[in-house]
Formats: C-alpha cells, sequence, structure tokens
C-alpha cells in the first residue's frame, strides 16, 4: 500500500494552518486526533475552535439517534440505505435505563428524561451534565401537579451563549407554570405563563417532544398552530398552521426534519402529506409533498429535497418531491425511536469556571 | 494618450476576434474588449521570487486571486514603470506554480467544474516539499481558492489515517505527551494508533 505523502520536511506548520487543516475535519476524526500531539490536544479541545466548527460544518453533521432495544446507536443519514450502514453504539450516561426518553437536541447535545432526572449529553464527545427535577415530584409540592402535563424542551439562547432545559406544567387549580434551568445559572426558576391561546391548554400534551429550531423550542399542541418558545426573549409565541391545510385530517403531527419544521398529515386518502416550511416563519413557504402510502412515519429531509422514512408496512423508503420512490429497503425495525442530532465538539458553559468533564 | 505597442495591438485583435472553441464561437472576455477599446495594453506586473528571479504576468489575473497584490495595487504602492514585488518567502519553482494557478484559473473560469476539478487534482500532483511550499505561498499571498483547494486535499490525506501515520505526515517528532499520557491513550484506544 502506498504510503501517504509527508507534507512537509522542513519546520512545523505554524498553528493558525494546523487550525484551518482541522476545523475542516468531520467531529469523529478531531475526537481521535486530540491524541496525535499535546498541540492538536489543545487546538481541538478549545472552546472557541470549537464554535467556528460548529458553526462551519452545522449543516453538514447530521445524525439520527437511534433508540431501542435497549441500545443507542448513532446513524450517518447518508448510509442509511447502504448495506453496512456503519451504526456507532453509544454508552447510555449515568446508566439511565433503556427506558430513557430522549426531550429535545440542540447544537450536538441532546436531552435525555428519566424522572427525576434530566441529563444534557453530547454523544459526539461524552460531555454531559445531570439535572435533577426532583422537586418537581408530586410528593414535594402543596398545590398538585399535574404529571402529565408535563411538556419538556431544551434549546440555545444565543444572547447569553447559555443552554436552558425547561418543563412547562400545569397544577390541578389549572394554572401554568414555565420552569427552566440555565446551565450558567445552575438553577432552576419557576414563571406563572399564559399560553398564547386557550385552546392550547387542553392540548398540550406529554407526548409532544420540543424541537429545536432557529432560537425556539417548538411544541405539536394539536391545535391550530404550532406552540413556540423564543430562548432569547423567553417567551410563548405560535405558529399557525398552514391555512391550505384544512381541517380534515386524521392527524397532523409536528416534526422537525433536515433543519425544517414540517407537518405530518394522515388523510382519509391513502396518501401522506409531508407540508414543509422551506422558509422559518414565513406562512406562503409551506410546501406539500405527497407520499404515496397512508400511514408514512417520515424520518429525514435530504439535502436534495428528498424524504425517507417508514411505510407503515415496514422497510425504509425514500420519494423525491414529485411523491416517486427513488429507494426502498426491508429490513428496518421500525420498533425503534428515532431522532436527529448534530455531531459537534461543543462543550457546556460552566457556571462557575469548573468544566463539565465525562462521566 | 497610451501609446499604441504590438502587445496592445494584439490584445485588441484578440479581444475582437471571435474564437472558435470546442466547436462553438466564442467571443473573448468582455473585459479584455473594454481594455482593448480604451487603448491600455494588458498590464503585467513582475513578482520577484526569493532567488531573485523576475516573473512578469498579466496584473488582473494576480489582482483577482491575490488579496496582498490586490491590495498593493489599489493603494497604490505598486508602481508599474519601475517596481517589481519582493516575494522573499516564496522560491522560483513554487512562485511558477502559484502564477500557474492563476493564470489558468482566471483564463478558464467559465469551463465546467468537472474539467476545472481534473486540472486541479493535476497541479497538486507534486511531491511532499512542493505541497508544503505551495500551503505556505499561498497563505502568504492570501490566495483563498488554492488555499481551499490545498486544505481540502490534506484533510482527504488524512481523515481516516491512525495517530502515528498522521504524526510521519505532519513530522510531528515530539509530540509533548508525558511517557505516561501516551502509555494511557495507548492502552485506551488502541484502534487509533
Amino acid at each position: 500500500m502506498e504510503m501517504t505523502k509527508r507534507i512537509n520536511y522542513k519546520n512545523d506548520l505554524p498553528n493558525e494552518l494546523i487550525m484551518e487543516i482541522l476545523t475542516r475535519l468531520p467531529v469523529k476524526s478531531l475526537m481521535r486526533f486530540k491524541c496525535v500531539s499535546k498541540l492538536w490536544f489543545a487546538i481541538i479541545s478549545n472552546d472557541s475552535f470549537a464554535k467556528s466548527h460548529f458553526e462551519r460544518s452545522a449543516s453538514s453533521s447530521h445524525r439520527i439517534l437511534c433508540h431501542g432495544d435497549g441500545e443507542l446507536r448513532s446513524i450517518d443519514p447518508d448510509l442509511l440505505f447502504h448495506k453496512d450502514p456503519h451504526t456507532t453504539k453509544l454508552s447510555i450516561p449515568y446508566s439511565l435505563s433503556a427506558y430513557v426518553r430522549i426531550q429535545g437536541s440542540c447544537r450536538g447535545f441532546i436531552m435525555l428524561q428519566e424522572f427525576p432526572d434530566l441529563v444534557i449529553w453530547n454523544p459526539s464527545t461524552g460531555v454531559n451534565k445531570r439535572i435533577s427535577y426532583d422537586h418537581l415530584s408530586p410528593g414535594n409540592l402543596e398545590s398538585g401537579i399535574i404529571l402529565d402535563s408535563f411538556m419538556f424542551g431544551f434549546g440555545y439562547d444565543a444572547r447569553r451563549d447559555d443552554y436552558l432545559a425547561i418543563i412547562v406544567w400545569c397544577d390541578v387549580n389549572g394554572r401554568r407554570f414555565l420552569e427552566y434551568f440555565s446551565v450558567r445559572i445552575n438553577k432552576w426558576e419557576r414563571v406563572e405563563i399564559a399560553l398564547p391561546r386557550p385552546s392550547m391548554d387542553a392540548a398540550a400534551s406529554l407526548s409532544s417532544p420540543g424541537y429545536y429550531l432557529n432560537g425556539a423550542i417548538h411544541w405539536d399542541t394539536s391545535s391550530d398552530s404550532i406552540l413556540v418558545f423564543d430562548m432569547i426573549e423567553r417567551e410563548f409565541f405560535e405558529i399557525p398552521l398552514p391555512e391550505p391545510l384544512g381541517k380534515e385530517f386524521m392527524s397532523c403531527c409536528l416534526e422537525l426534519l433536515g433543519g425544517f419544521l414540517c407537518l405530518s398529515v394522515w388523510r382519509e386518502s391513502k396518501k401522506t402529506e409531508i407540508w414543509v416550511m422551506k422558509e422559518y416563519g414565513v406562512a406562503s413557504s409551506w410546501t406539500v409533498y405527497r407520499i404515496p402510502k397512508s400511514n408514512f412515519d417520515p424520518l429525514y429531509f435530504t439535502k436534495s429535497d428528498e424524504i425517507i422514512g417508514f411505510p407503515s408496512l415496514g422497510g425504509l423508503a425514500k420519494y423525491d418531491e414529485k411523491g416517486e420512490l427513488r429507494e426502498c429497503m426491508e429490513n428496518w425495525n421500525y420498533e425503534y425511536h428515532f431522532w436527529m442530532y448534530l455531531e459537534s465538539l461543543l462543550s457546556l458553559p460552566s457556571s462557575s469556571g469548573i468544566a463539565w468533564k465525562e462521566e | 494618450m497610451t501609446q499604441l505597442d504590438r502587445l496592445s495591438v494584439y490584445h485588441w485583435l484578440n479581444a475582437w476576434c471571435i474564437k472558435p472553441v470546442g466547436g462553438a464561437l466564442v467571443r473573448q472576455e468582455p473585459e479584455y474588449i473594454l481594455l482593448a477599446l480604451m487603448g491600455s495594453p494588458l498590464k503585467k506586473i513582475m513578482l520577484c521570487s526569493s532567488e531573485k528571479e523576475i516573473f512578469s504576468v498579466e496584473e488582473q489575473v494576480m489582482v483577482q486571486h491575490s488579496v496582498i497584490i490586490n491590495n498593493m495595487i489599489e493603494d497604490g504602492s505598486y508602481n508599474h514603470e519601475e517596481s517589481k514585488i519582493p516575494l522573499d518567502c516564496v522560491d522560483s519553482k513554487t512562485l511558477k506554480k502559484v502564477i500557474d494557478y492563476c493564470t489558468h484559473h482566471t483564463h478558464h473560469h467559465n469551463d465546467n467544474q468537472e474539467d476545472l476539478e481534473a486540472w486541479d487534482a493535476q497541479f497538486l500532483n507534486v511531491d511532499s516539499n512542493g505541497l508544503y511550499d505551495l500551503l505556505m505561498a499561498a497563505n502568504y499571498l492570501e490566495i483563498r481558492n488554492l488555499l481551499d483547494l490545498i486544505y481540502g486535499t490534506i484533510k482527504n490525506m488524512i481523515k481516516g489515517k491512525k495517530i502515528d501515520e498522521i504524526r510521519r505526515i505532519f513530522n510531528i517528532k515530539d509530540h509533548g505527551f508525558t511517557p505516561e499520557e501516551e502509555e494511557q491513550n495507548r492502552k485506551e484506544y488502541p484502534h487509533f494508533y
């Protein structure tokens, strides 16, 4: 096998040029190259490097977290149809059980939830932080909490360079509260709130995870609009469902596919409609993809505007914007739960100068 | 009023010529036509390598690619009649390659993507010293597309490689870890090495 030629025999490459090379590498290579030298270790572990690397590569570093059979695996979405998709097995941090739920992801971090813990975790680097919401267990509060009312969310506040874990909950008197944990301040705060629309109170439910996009967290509320929490203003807004969608559907679920807000709509007809908000916040940009299969569950939106997902009869299929089948594969375990995340080297801001280390 | 010398006449005629290229008739670049109409010859500038060898190259070519040279021409510190630009950290062999790259990309920027990429791949088929020298020259002259090309090539060279191989490629003789740290790393991640 031909040996790769050396890049230099003379002097060492200047640090800035090494950084330019490293900034173009994927996270997986960089985690390995920390062992090359003390200098490379220092560059790769540096916060500013992680930030500029993330900004540069964010759109190309999508991964799918696959949760099932007591295991967590990471899959490269470009390899979904390959015979050997090179999945990577991940160890669940803090020995959370196989019943752990995924409640959000943002900038390479995933929030796992299993009462009474929330764990913010970067699967690419292993860095994680555990937050307890034990104080919200029914035994600990005077007025009864309705456990079923919990809505979780996780997002990034760009103005304060901070991450927030959020729980929206309701008490027996119908009062609604926003409980949030700032990683920088390192404690829980509570604020009483009202949702933008009364019909949302009845609809908001445990089963809707919060999707982080463009500085806001989005929940499905089974009402006429999407509930939005702006991370910087710390306020609730709503994005109305597209008017052409109408009201005649069996179900309409909010999804986040490939960086776009999507609605997965099942109607009486044997088709599934995937409504994609091509431009965030622009009502006229909702575009419909009609998949000629009923109960199609979308998974991923590719860079070539194709939708990959699960037809109800099993397997995995890819459709283009005209609804034509491009590729399909049998033998896909539909029992798993899937979540999109990004690969990043980012670490959590510390609240007191202590770096959060790997468990 | 500038004097028309043979060079200008050539360029003027060239500018008005409609040449056959690949079976189609292609009109010359509008900039050339404009320059020819203005009566000025395509200006050349002089670059001087570290070995004191002088290279004459079209001003437009270098100005389009090198931020450093563009700035020198724009702020007037370069006098066309007299001066040459000294490039003390670029040797003749490398400077010739750099000029080659810039000239090709200026004259062929309308070519299709595949042809350009094939040319680039062939261009970078140099020995190891050459890649380093090209990188340093492109960095010094701030030639963005050449830099991106070289970085992309290096990235592909090292992406899946093992640690020992990376150290060899970058000539890293002293990795800086203590013997204990190095041993710990090798024990924890044997498949990296």
